[in-house]
C-alpha cells in the first residue's frame, strides 16, 4: 500500500457509501474511519438506516416461490399469452364469504370405510350425472358401462360442473374420472393436471375423497384444489374447511384452511396459501362471465390495449403523473378491478363504481354486463336482466347471444317468468351454430319453459332432439330425465 | 439468459426459483402502501416481461441490475394502476381507495415495522427505490444508476436526501 493509500480523505465518503471503491481504497477509506469521528458517525447512520430498512422489508409477510408457480409461467411464456395467474384483489381467507356453497366443515372421515389396503372401492353403480354448468373447452362424458364421468379439458379452458350441491372444476390440461362410492359418496380420481372442488356440508355416509395418483385426499372442509404435478407428486391448497391427505401406506395428516401442502418426491412441506393457487382455486369454480366466454374477441382487445413493452422500459415518468389520465388502458384497468370486486362479494361498492362508469360510457357492453352479474350475484335479478338486456342490444353476435342465455337463466330459474325466457332461448337457439356453444343446455331449459307454460308437445320433441342429437352428455341425460314424466 | 432469448422457455423457470424471492421482496417492499397492489402478481409479470425482452438484453451490465430495473418499472406501473381507480373511484369506493397513510408522527406505541414503514411513507417514490434498491438488495450506486437508467449523481442525491429523512424520524423516535 503506498502513501497516497494509507489515509483517505474524507471526500472519499460519498464513493465509500456508493459501493464505487476498489479493494484497495475502501480498506484505506476505512483505516481512515478510525481517525475521523465525523465520517464514522455518518457511515454508521447509514448503516443503521439501511440495516433498519432491511429487517422491515424482510419481516414482511412475502409468499415464497414455487416450483408450481415456476413451471405455470413457463407455459404461460411458451404459449404467449397474457399471465393467466394474474388475478384480481383477493384473500384467500376470505373465500368462505365469498362462496354460496360454503358450509360448517362437516368432518367426516373415510378411512373407515376404505379397504384395507387404503384404496377407494368405486362402484359401478349408481351413475354419476354431473350438470354441466359451465365450460370452456371442456366436455363432459358419461359411461353407462362404469356408471363414471369423464371431466376433460385438453387444451386451455376450464370445465365446472355440479353434483348435487358440490361444485367441481376442472382446469386446462386436466382430467378427472368421477364415481359413487358404494356408501353413496362421491371419488374423484384426478388423472391429471387440477381439479378445484367446492363441497357442500357431507352427511355422514356420504363422503368425498380426491384420488390424485397414490395419494389421497378426503373431504372434511369445503374448499380445496389438488394439482398432480410431475412424477407422483401433488399440491393441496386449502381455502376454506380443511381436508385429509393420506399416503399410499395409510399415514395421513390434515391440511386446514390458508394452507398448501406440497407432496412427493420425497418431500412435505404445509406453507401458507399463496394467492395465486388461491385466485385461481377461485377463478376455477367461479360462475362464468359473459367476457370470459368470448376469448378471440378479447385477446384482440387484450393486444389492441396492451402497453408496449418498450414503453414500459422506457418509461421514468412520474408515478402520479396527471398526464396518464388519458392513457387508453384506464378503461380496461378498470373494469378489470371491479370484476375483482364482484367475485369478491363487494358488490355495493362495484355497482356504484359501474353506475358512474356507465354514465360516461353508456354503450360499454363489458360494463353492462359487469353490472348484470353484479346485480345477479346480489339478488336483484329485475335489474339483472335489464343488464343483460343492454348486452343484448349494444354488443357483438357472440355477446348478444351468451347475454340472451344467462337472461333466460335468471329468468327461468330466479323469476319463474318462463314466457320470457323461452323467447330467449328461441332466439338463443335461432343464432347460427358458432354462436350457441351451450345448444343442448339451451333445448332442454327452452323444454322445460314449454312444459310450464302448456306446450307438452313442442317441449317433448325438442327433448327427443337432445338425446339424438347429443348422446351422451349430461343435457342428454337430462332430456331422458324429464321425457318419462311428462 | 441466451438461451431465452432463442425463445427457450425453459430457464425461465429457473430464473425464477432463483431470483422470484429478491424480485418480490422489492415489489412488496415499493408497494407497501398501495392497497390489493399483489406483489406476487406483478412479480409474476416481471418475470413474463424478463422472457419477452430477452432478445433485447446485453450482457454490458448485471444481470441483476437489470432484473430489478424491469421490477422497479412494473412496480411503478402497478401503482399508477392502482392511483388511477382511485382517481376515478374516489368518494365511490371508500374502503377500496383507502391508501396506507403513515401515522400522524412517531408513536411509542407503534411496533418498529410500522416506525419503518410510517418514515419510508414520508419518502417520494424515487427516493423509496433507490434506498431499496440498496438496503434490500444490496445493489451499489452504480448499479442502481444502471438499473433505473439514471445518473450516479442522481443516485446520491436521491439516497442522501433519503437516509436524512429517515434519519431524521429515527431522531425523533428516540429523542
Amino acid at each position: 500500500m503506498n502513501g497516497k493509500h494509507e489515509m483517505k480523505p474524507c471526500d472519499d465518503l460519498k464513493d465509500y457509501l456508493l459501493g464505487g471503491l476498489d479493494d484497495v481504497d475502501r480498506d484505506a477509506f476505512e483505516a481512515h474511519l478510525e481517525g475521523c469521528p465525523a465520517c464514522r458517525d455518518e457511515v454508521a447512520a447509514w448503516g443503521r438506516v439501511d440495516d433498519a430498512v432491511n429487517s422491515w422489508s424482510g419481516s414482511r409477510a412475502v409468499p415464497e416461490t414455487s416450483p408450481f408457480v415456476a413451471n405455470r409461467l413457463v407455459q404461460v411464456a411458451r404459449e404467449g399469452r397474457k399471465p393467466v395467474i394474474r388475478r384480481r384483489a383477493r384473500s384467500p381467507l376470505t373465500l368462505a364469504a365469498a362462496s354460496a356453497f360454503a358450509a360448517a366443515a362437516a368432518i367426516v372421515l373415510v378411512s373407515q370405510l376404505t379397504g384395507e389396503d387404503g384404496a377407494i372401492p368405486a362402484s359401478p353403480q349408481p351413475m354419476v350425472e354431473p350438470t354441466l354448468v359451465h365450460t370452456e373447452g371442456g366436455e363432459i362424458r358419461l359411461d353407462q358401462q362404469t356408471g363414471e364421468a369423464a371431466l376433460t379439458v385438453e387444451g386451455e379452458g376450464r370445465l365446472l360442473a355440479a353434483i348435487d350441491d358440490d361444485r367441481i372444476a376442472v382446469s386446462s390440461h386436466s382430467e378427472a374420472r368421477l364415481s359413487r362410492l358404494e356408501q353413496g359418496g362421491l371419488r374423484i380420481e384426478l388423472e391429471r393436471g387440477m381439479v378445484a372442488v367446492e363441497a357442500a356440508e357431507r352427511e355422514p355416509g356420504s363422503p368425498m375423497v380426491v384420488q390424485a395418483g397414490s395419494y389421497r385426499v378426503e373431504v372434511v372442509g369445503t374448499r380445496f384444489s389438488v394439482l398432480r404435478a410431475s412424477g407422483d407428486a401433488i399440491e393441496v391448497a386449502v381455502s376454506d374447511g380443511k381436508v385429509r391427505v393420506i399416503d399410499p401406506d395409510g399415514s395421513s395428516r390434515f391440511v386446514e384452511r390458508g394452507r398448501s401442502l406440497t407432496l412427493g418426491g420425497g418431500t412435505e412441506r404445509i406453507t401458507a396459501l399463496r394467492d395465486t393457487r388461491a385466485n385461481e382455486l377461485d377463478e376455477l369454480l367461479a360462475e362464468p362471465q359473459l367476457d370470459e366466454l368470448e376469448p378471440i374477441e378479447d385477446a384482440a382487445a387484450e393486444v389492441a390495449l396492451a402497453e408496449p413493452i418498450a414503453d414500459e422500459i422506457a418509461d421514468a415518468a412520474p408515478i402520479d403523473d396527471p398526464g396518464i389520465k388519458s392513457h387508453p388502458e384506464d378503461h380496461k384497468t378498470d373494469l378489470g378491478e371491479i370484476k375483482g370486486w364482484i367475485l369478491t362479494g363487494k358488490l355495493d361498492q362495484a355497482e356504484t363504481a359501474l353506475e358512474l362508469h356507465l354514465r360516461r360510457h353508456p354503450r360499454d357492453v363489458k360494463a353492462w354486463n359487469l353490472l348484470a352479474n353484479c346485480r345477479r350475484k346480489a339478488g336483484n335479478f329485475g335489474d339483472a336482466v335489464a343488464g343483460y338486456r343492454k348486452v343484448i342490444e349494444y354488443g357483438s353476435a357472440g355477446q348478444s347471444n351468451r347475454a340472451r342465455f344467462i337472461a333466460a337463466s335468471v329468468l327461468q330459474d330466479r323469476m319463474a317468468r318462463h314466457g320470457e325466457a323461452a323467447a330467449l332461448l328461441e332466439a338463443y337457439l335461432e343464432r347460427p351454430q358458432s354462436l350457441k356453444p351451450l345448444e343442448a343446455e339451451a333445448m332442454v331449459r327452452l323444454a322445460r319453459a314449454q312444459l310450464r307454460s302448456g306446450r307438452t308437445g313442442e317441449a317433448h320433441t325438442l327433448l327427443r332432439k337432445v338425446v339424438d342429437r347429443f348422446p351422451g352428455t349430461a343435457a342428454a341425460l337430462q332430456a331422458r330425465r324429464i321425457l318419462p314424466t311428462e | 439468459m441466451a438461451a431465452l432469448a432463442r425463445g427457450d422457455t425453459e430457464p425461465l423457470g429457473t430464473l425464477y426459483l432463483r431470483h422470484g424471492d429478491a424480485v418480490l421482496r422489492l415489489v412488496d417492499s415499493i408497494l407497501f402502501d398501495v392497497p390489493g397492489a399483489h406483489a406476487e402478481d406483478v412479480c409474476q409479470e416481471v418475470f413474463l416481461t424478463v422472457h419477452e425482452i430477452a432478445p433485447r438484453y446485453r450482457e454490458t451490465g448485471k444481470f441483476k441490475s437489470w432484473l430489478m430495473g424491469i421490477a422497479v418499472r412494473k412496480a411503478r406501473a402497478r401503482r399508477r394502476k392502482s392511483w388511477l381507480r382511485r382517481k376515478l373511484l374516489a368518494g365511490h369506493a371508500k374502503q377500496e381507495s383507502a391508501t396506507w397513510r403513515p401515522a400522524a408522527g412517531p408513536d411509542e406505541t407503534m411496533e418498529h415495522g410500522e416506525q419503518i414503514a410510517s418514515a419510508l411513507a414520508k419518502l417520494t417514490k424515487q427516493q423509496r427505490e433507490v434506498l431499496l434498491l440498496r438496503a434490500v438488495q444490496g445493489l451499489s450506486g452504480e448499479e442502481i444508476a444502471e438499473a433505473l437508467g439514471i445518473s450516479l449523481d442522481a443516485v446520491w442525491s436521491r439516497l442522501k436526501r433519503a437516509h436524512q429523512i429517515m434519519r431524521t424520524i429515527e431522531i425523533e423516535e428516540t429523542g
